[in-house]
């Protein structure tokens, strides 16, 4: 049977895209062909925008409180179609159905906290600002809003943005992965189910061409983006070229620091899941390790038994413990970070290359991968691998780890792990990074904390999430009135 | 069912397997029973396991976080697998319901030992008590 070929949401219709170019949606553990995307045109991008600026005034005069209804609808269906989007959401990204699970939950906190919006975008006032004259500052929405979105959390990252941008009274435009694009499909449905005004939230699926198209549009009023630096960098200038308020997270290169008083089995623990959870396809992954002084000889023995346990395969098996990566080029990509990795003349430790896993031999694999003796200047301790791939490097201060973390050009996040606060304190304290963990592997905000991000990990402002998220919707706007 | 419990999930989806066992194994073991009390007591465990197979999705649905998929070692479903055969007579079936509550009492207290997130924890507990009850009132029944 041909697999089914994914329609655009515009306008409250599920229409099929005029492009002639479709790309498969493969799943990475079986190399099948799960459905074909759309890459749909300029002018179809175009006219989602005008469907959500056509929806646009009406949903925004609906009162806050309403509109909060439809959030608790949202929120009803992904509670009763948990299951389906967490196995979605496995098929076309491969990571494991805990994973997915973990992934279905961070998206609904992000609605729940959306269902608040009555009071979150409250204003304030005062009186008598001058005799007689009274000030009021009222946050209003802006219009249309558009989201470019990642492969690696399809269900969670454009859940980031989505329900502060229709809570707070804006409509949306969603461009979901290319190579993941069926989990945000389906959520589509689930908002179309709430029964949305048309147009309010709208879907287009494609690649480049979809983008610009998006960004450029003159009623587009902002755009958020989550994926890599380079292409962040795009989106950024792209985004300030035509006047856009803009999100823009990049990559990453996550230190975790390990300092010698560190509980070491929980310490081991939390690496795990941090530098394999996701097949390493976090942008909060721990990806270099700095271990301080004889934290080194603790750690590393137990840290390579334990990550050599996991079991690599099918995430649908619920026994799965590291999924595979997202597609075969990802995979080529990661062996030749570890290829260059061992030319470069560290020593490895573990070695995820050549994995097969029985019945799932079509599979893009890439076992736990673990490096010692990395120096700064490798290339494996400066690119995002985006991969299972950890290397060590063993310091003597923490003062060097500083310097090191320092000199990175990225800032997403950085973990301590040490019994010490006074060391927890000031590495939260000097660190650049915008999530910082203390004995934490995935420094990762909850939904009513913004998502941050420094150096060249973040673009903009303001961020994803929590009341970042309610004020980059919304302009202030501020009134001084006085009655004769 | 045959299942490595190696994360938090796999806990419990071995969990609604025993579950969902057991409501079947209940009801049909309610429509074997001659006993009316003992009878009614083997439906209402049919219900209250299909009542526990949901708390158990809803602590799965609501719990599962990136946090807590910390790898869990030396926990396997081999060693906790109730017989879920329907057996004939009265004792046969009541000495059979009391097998299976204590293995899930067991299991879900082994279980609990192993997860470090608290409100899950609460939950398994609440299952591991509600087996033990059972237990207790399937052995105070006298039959015959």
């Amino acid at each position: 049977m041909e697999p089914k070929v994914l329609k655009n949401y515009v306008g409250g219709e599920w229409v099929a895209s005029e492009a002639p170019d479709a790309r498969d949606v493969v799943n990475p553990a079986t190399a099948e062909v799960l459905a074909r995307v759309p890459m749909s045109t300029a002018r179809e991008a175009c006219e989602a925008v005008d469907a959500a600026q056509e929806a646009f005034w009406a949903w925004r005069c609906t009162p806050p409180i309403t509109r909060a209804r439809y959030m608790f609808r949202l929120k009803a269906l992904m509670e009763e179609n948990f299951e389906k989007i967490a196995e979605l959401n496995t098929l076309e990204n491969g990571k494991t159905i805990d994973e997915s699970r973990g992934e279905v939950r961070r998206a609904i906190e992000n609605v729940d906290v959306a269902c608040g919006i009555p009071s979150l975008m409250m204003g304030y006032n005062a009186e008598d600002i001058a005799e007689g004259i009274d000030s009021f500052a009222l946050r209003q929405p802006l219009g249309v809003f558009v989201h470019l979105a990642p492969f690696n959390f399809p269900a969670m990252v454009p859940y980031w943005f989505i329900p502060y941008a229709l809570a707070t009274g804006n409509t949306f435009v969603l461009k979901p992965s290319s190579q993941t694009p069926m989990t945000q499909n389906f959520l589509a449905r689930l908002l179309e189910e709430t029964e949305l005004p048309e147009g309010v939230f709208n879907l287009v699926n494609g690649s480049a061409e979809v983008a610009e198209a998006l960004m450029s549009h003159p009623k587009v009023k902002g755009v958020t983006f989550v994926g890599s630096t380079p292409v962040g960098k795009h989106v950024y200038a792209f985004s300030a070229k035509y006047g856009k308020r803009a999100i823009v997270q990049g990559g990453a290169k996550n230190f975790l620091v390990v300092m010698p008083d560190a509980d070491i089995p929980r310490t081991v623990a939390a690496i795990l899941t941090s530098a394999f959870g996701c097949a390493g396809q976090r942008c909060l992954a721990g990806s270099v390790i700095l271990a301080v002084g004889k934290a080194y000889d603790d750690l590393v023995p137990p840290l390579v038994e334990a990550a050599s346990r996991l079991k690599v395969g099918y995430g649908l098996d619920q026994a799965t413990q590291m999924g595979p990566v997202v597609s075969a080029a990802a995979r080529d990509k990661v062996v030749g970070y570890i290829d260059a990795g061992v030319a470069e003349g560290a020593r490895l430790l573990l070695d995820g290359r050549g994995i097969v896993v029985p019945g799932y031999e079509k599979g893009c694999f890439v076992g736990p991968t673990i490096f010692d003796r990395v120096t700064p200047e490798m290339t494996i301790a400066k690119d995002e691998i985006f991969g299972p791939v950890l290397g060590i490097t063993q310091v003597d201060s923490l003062e060097q780890c500083h310097d090191i973390i320092a000199a990175s050009p990225f800032g997403n996040a950085a973990s301590v792990f040490t019994s010490s606060g006074k060391v927890a304190r000031e590495f939260a304290y000097r660190v650049e990074c915008g999530n910082i963990g203390v004995n934490i592997g995935i420094a990762a905000p909850i939904a009513f904390f913004p998502f941050g991000g420094m150096k060249d990990s973040f673009f903009g402002t303001l961020h994803g999430q929590g009341q970042d998220a309610i004020r980059f919707f919304t302009d202030e706007k501020i009134v001084l009135s006085r009655w004769f | 069912m045959e299942l490595e419990i190696n994360n938090f999930g796999a806990v419990l989806q071995y969990g609604m397997y025993l579950e969902q066992e057991s409501a079947r194994f209940y009801a049909e073991a309610a429509q074997k029973a001659q006993d009316g009390r003992l009878r009614g007591m083997l439906a209402d465990l049919a219900e209250e396991a299909q009542r526990r197979q949901k708390t158990l999705e809803r602590i799965r649905r609501e719990n599962v976080t990136e946090m807590i998929l910390t790898p869990i070692h030396d926990f396997h479903s081999r060693d906790y697998r109730p017989d879920f055969e329907v057996r004939s007579g009265d004792e046969a079936l009541r000495d059979a319901a009391v097998q299976v509550e204590r293995v899930k009492e067991r299991y879900y207290s082994d279980a609990r030992r192993r997860i470090e997130l608290a409100e899950a924890g609460r939950a398994l507990g609440r299952l591991a008590r509600g087996s033990q009850e059972a237990v207790e009132s399937l052995a105070a029944l006298g039959l015959g």
